[in-house]
């Protein structure tokens, strides 16, 4: 709990580190659209080893994109097997009945059992998840004796496996991209990036500037009303409080005495913070100066050329 | 007036992270990882639209839905089935922009803090409208997610099997939360309101 990341920037010295937010973003958008245009696997893979050939010039390394999958891991596999088992186009890979009987069960008890004692060990998770879930498949489709109270029968179609890929493949570019944009880019360099985008909507009274500010200040506060919110839960911890424990009714009680003091505090905050911005001159809709002003250089030109030419060639096979 | 501007700027700030903050902390405690959550993170959002009016709640809605996007959001586009950019559009704005700024209609309310009914129906509004939104986005671009569930009518699936029970449940808890704070009368020391 305490180590909790807001965004996930990491201090660095890489290409994209010298790149203007406000290129980047806009890369990043034009990429995921030419990736979205992309029809078949084929032309998927070609985007992979761009990706990849961006994570190498930004000297990123894949695993800390990966961890940014971890996160929706889950999913990821509901997906696969959902797209697996239930697309039936295409011609028949493999077929095989799976059997639900008393020993079948019984046996993947016993794996699950095993599967989470071997867990205790603390490595390879993945490995043996998915050692795991190719256990329970073999288990059901072979231990076929006695009599079977429910049987299913799996019918693997070459669509299925082609589309569960292309799934995947898709999405793990998607996040590849966004990871290196916020990866390389602080959170502040982010909102200034999006504030400069979005000036000229000031014609339609939408005022980026205050936005953009908002969107900062927020940013800063968000760590330490966090740590606000532990101080008041170890408070009440020392006093017996149980966060995670007793009915529902208990549990509200104790929400409500969490969050009670934490507005309070963040109306003391808001008075604390208008108070030291006006002390500082501040004056809401007047021009701001910055210490590091946005300026363009050969290396946005040279990201620039290289998006427009990714996303012409979708254009382009899309088009074909 | 320049001295109540700079405070709304500075609520909004602050009550925005705390948004933020009792989503990460719901997110914590709850037991899904992914989609919609029950959490009371409305609830800021709804104070600052009572005390300075639907305006200035809708600004403070659309900047949670965009810090949203920023800090969570991006790993959903991966999850869109046949994605075109029309889809990501929809997601940006329907999922995320639109619903929280919605929130803010929560102020058009005459006199939120002195009649109880108006506090009561803010609410309401504010989250019956995300819930709108939410389920509209459900309809043109997860639909396909319905059949994973066995369920064929695609509006029956968005409006009351994935929206519908986190929904009410966060409007509950937004609900016995903000009328907790409402008999302490929390927001009751000496703060100028600016409707």
């Amino acid at each position: 709990m305490n180590s909790i990341i807001i965004g996930q920037y990491i201090p660095g010295k890489g290409f994209f580190y010298r790149l203007d937010p406000r290129t980047k973003i806009i890369s990043v958008l034009f990429l995921m659209i030419a990736v979205f245009m992309l029809e078949n696997i084929t032309q998927l893979s070609i985007a992979l080893a761009a990706a990849i050939f961006i994570l190498l010039i930004g000297q990123i390394s894949i695993i800390k994109v990966a961890k940014g999958l971890r996160a929706i891991f889950v999913l990821l596999i509901f997906t696969f097997v959902f797209q697996i088992a239930l697309n039936t186009e295409g011609k028949i890979l493999s077929q095989a009945t799976l059997h639900f009987n008393l020993y079948s069960v019984l046996a993947i008890v016993l794996a699950f059992v095993f599967w989470r004692i071997l867990l205790r060990l603390g490595k390879f998770k993945f490995l043996l998840f998915l050692a795991f879930v190719f256990g329970v498949y073999f288990i059901l489709r072979y231990v076929g004796y006695g009599t079977d109270f429910y049987s299913f029968s799996l019918t693997i179609y070459e669509k299925g496996i082609e589309m569960s890929v292309f799934v995947i493949v898709r999405i793990l570019i998607i996040i590849t991209f966004t990871t290196v944009l916020t990866l390389s880019t602080k959170p502040t360099d982010l909102t200034h990036g999006i504030e400069c985008l979005l000036r000229p909507l000031k014609k339609i009274g939408f005022n980026s500037e205050d936005f953009a500010l908002i969107i900062s200040l927020s940013l800063r506060y968000i760590p330490t009303i966090f740590d606000e919110a532990q101080k008041i839960m170890a408070a009440q911890a020392s006093r017996g409080a149980d966060f995670s424990e007793g009915k529902l009714k208990d549990k509200l009680k104790q929400i409500i005495s969490l969050l009670v003091p934490m507005f309070i505090i963040a109306f003391m905050r808001s008075e604390e913070l208008a108070d030291a911005m006006e002390s500082r001159n501040f004056v809401p809709g007047q021009s701001r100066t910055r210490i590091n002003v946005l300026k363009f250089s050969m290396i946005d030109v040279y990201s620039g050329v290289f998006t427009l030419l990714c996303f012409a060639g979708a254009i382009v096979i899309k088009v074909i | 007036m320049k001295r109540n501007q700079i405070r709304v700027i500075a609520e909004i700030a602050t009550f925005v992270g705390l948004a933020i903050v009792l989503d990460l902390l719901a997110g914590l405690f709850s037991p899904f990882k992914q989609g919609g959550s029950i959490s009371p993170a409305m609830l800021p959002i709804f104070i600052i639209a009572f005390r300075h009016g639907w305006k200035n709640g809708i600004f403070a809605g659309l900047i949670f839905g965009v810090l949203q996007l920023i800090l969570v959001g991006s790993e959903i586009f991966g999850w869109i089935y046949d994605p075109t950019p029309f889809k990501i559009f929809m997601v940006i704005a329907f999922d995320y922009i639109i619903p929280f700024s919605l929130l803010g209609l929560a102020g058009l309310f005459k006199d939120p803090f002195n009649k109880p009914k108006s506090f009561v129906l803010g609410i309401a509004l504010g989250s019956f409208l995300r819930y709108l939104c939410h389920g509209l986005s459900g309809v043109i671009v997860w639909g396909n997610f319905a059949a994973d569930w066995g369920i064929e009518n695609i509006w029956f699936y968005s409006y009351v099997f994935y929206n519908l029970p986190y929904m009410a449940a966060s409007f509950g808890l937004c609900l016995l939360i903000g009328l907790a704070l409402y008999r302490r009368k929390v927001w009751d020391f000496g703060l100028p309101t600016t409707r």
